[in-house]
């Protein structure tokens, strides 16, 4: 067999592989958010399909096939019907450059190397990656505004400017990590890392927060899901759409985080690598999973914690404050490297704008909450007669509670 | 073979699974539509005027904003990429790029672009 025909039968296989993979690890991202989350709130979460309920995404998957396919009698038809297939291409389509694991893990003759853990090394892989997902908007605004809904049409503006907005913020964070890398291609990032003998969000903390906040924002994820925001806006883009098309757009949604999660473990983990220790077969791949694994489950923590944002606040995150501060890591990470001094000059000055961010807003916190804080009086005024009881029942039960503990010194 | 070669393959089968599951969507599931049911969804009340009218021009220049900061983010990249080579040559540019990014920048903040409100 000659090198290109194995070159396009291992092309097609991985790109099966990656697209199976991917659909997988949707379903049980799924299941995984729903049972964390229960978990965040003290709840169980879903165990009733299948050990752990581990056979939930599949009835779930089995319910959606089957449920009516609705189009609204004012929606655009073929654009309505098409929006959801473009979210999920695109999503699909820009996992392709990303590195799992070593591409001369076979070795290197040329048929090895097409067998290797990637779909495609191409040597503008990072800036391939923010292609698509600018590209990812379309399927959200078209499906928005092809339902004729008012909610539909209000979640697909919002998240046609939030988007954008914050792509710049990505485009700029992660030109700190291409200034220590010296190239676009997710591999030669990754080498560049064993190289220089660091994980770059070392060198780069500043940047790698800004990625990461912007990354949040870009795939609609909570704190920054306001397009979806339920109590405004029904659900956004998806509120008329349903069975099988709701699924392709949370299918988008999801792969898009894994995506995120992937760049953030190439750009600033390291990648496949950790230490010395990915030289036996397989176990870069376990290292990748491990570092995709942590960055998803931040996600899910802090759709967990943090409330979401109002729309002005996050137009002025984005463009009045992660803006201006990717800029300035980008001049100053290109005066260390210009000018060649050691990596860590970037990272204390980092860690300076960091504090400064910390201060500032700890102090802005202290100032604006007094006001904030209603009083006790105001506090029952407000309340319906049953909260109130409730209130003054467990504040009554501390306080009992609290008395033998004081009683009793030893 | 072309580096890209693959990414098309991958390309096409995804587009091969849209087109898919977007065909499926016609075959399974039942269809009993209602002219309650297909109207559009608006909480159960009845609807006062149809959505699409005119929308605030804020969407309109956040898009531009955009295009102007976006091209200027990806022109930066090559020069990114360059630095170690192009050592303070490089830094200059950088410089010079910066101001032309910065100056516009607090321009369209004074002129109230960014706010909200």
């Amino acid at each position: 067999m000659d090198a290109t025909l194995v070159a396009i039968i291992a092309a097609v296989v991985k790109s099966a592989i990656v697209i199976a993979a991917l659909l997988t690890i949707f379903a049980y991202m799924t299941l995984i958010e729903r049972r964390v989350l229960a978990r965040f709130q003290r709840r169980v979460g879903p165990n009733r399909a299948g050990p752990f309920g581990l056979l939930q995404p599949l009835a779930d998957g089995m319910k959606m096939a089957f449920k009516e396919q609705i189009i609204p009698t004012r929606a655009r038809r073929l654009v309505f019907v098409i929006a959801p297939s473009i979210s999920v291409f695109v999503a699909l389509a820009a996992f392709a450059v990303v590195p799992l694991g070593s591409p001369t893990a076979w070795g290197s003759s040329p048929t090895a190397r097409a067998w290797a853990p990637l779909v495609a090394d191409v040597n503008v892989g990072i800036l391939y990656i923010l292609a698509l997902s600018s590209l990812a908007v379309y399927g959200i605004v078209l499906g928005g505004w092809s339902s004729g809904n008012h909610y539909s049409l209000l979640g697909a503006l919002r998240s046609a400017a939030q988007m954008v907005s914050y792509e710049v913020s990505i485009g700029l964070a992660i030109a700190g990590v291409l200034m220590f890398a010296g190239t676009l291609s997710m591999v030669g990032i990754v080498q560049a890392q064993v190289q220089q003998g660091i994980w770059f969000i070392l060198a780069q903390p500043l940047g790698f927060i800004l990625y990461f906040i912007a990354a949040t924002a870009e795939v609609n994820r909570a704190p920054f899901d306001l397009p979806e925001a339920e109590q405004e806006l029904v659900a956004g883009y998806l509120t008329e759409f349903s069975g099988l098309r709701w699924s392709l757009y949370q299918m988008s949604e999801y792969i898009n985080m894994i995506t995120a999660a992937s760049v953030a473990a190439t750009l600033f983990f390291g990648g496949w690598t950790l230490g010395g220790l990915d030289g036996i077969p397989g176990i870069p791949f376990v290292w990748y999973t491990i570092k995709v694994a942590v960055v998803l489950f931040v996600f899910i923590w802090m759709r967990a914690t943090l409330p979401r944002i109002r729309y002005d606040q996050l137009m002025r995150l984005g463009w009045q404050l992660l803006l201006p501060l990717a800029v300035l890591n980008l001049v100053v990470t290109a005066a260390v490297v210009a000018f060649d001094v050691p990596w860590w000059i970037s990272t204390i000055f980092s860690l300076i704008v960091l504090a400064i961010g910390g201060i500032v807003y700890y102090v802005r916190r202290r100032r604006v909450e007094p006001s904030a804080q209603p009083s006790d009086e105001a506090l029952r005024l407000a309340l319906p007669t049953s909260v109130r009881l409730v209130r003054i029942d467990s504040s009554a039960s501390a306080a009992t509670a609290r008395q033998p503990a004081e009683v009793s010194p030893n | 073979m072309p580096d890209y070669v693959p990414v098309l393959i991958l390309m096409g089968l995804a587009l091969a699974f849209a087109i898919l599951v977007t065909l499926v969507t016609f075959v399974f599931g039942p269809k009993k539509p209602t002219p309650e049911k297909l109207a559009p969804y608006e909480c159960g009340i009845e609807e006062i005027e149809p959505p699409r009218q005119r929308f605030p021009v804020k969407y309109l220049t956040t898009g531009m904003l955009f295009i102007i900061f976006d091209v200027e983010a990806a022109a930066i990249l090559p020069l990114a990429i360059l630095m170690r080579q192009l050592k303070v040559l490089g830094f200059v540019e950088l410089l010079i790029f910066a101001v032309v990014l910065i100056v516009p920048f607090f321009y369209v903040w004074r002129k109230g672009a960014f706010t909200w409100e």
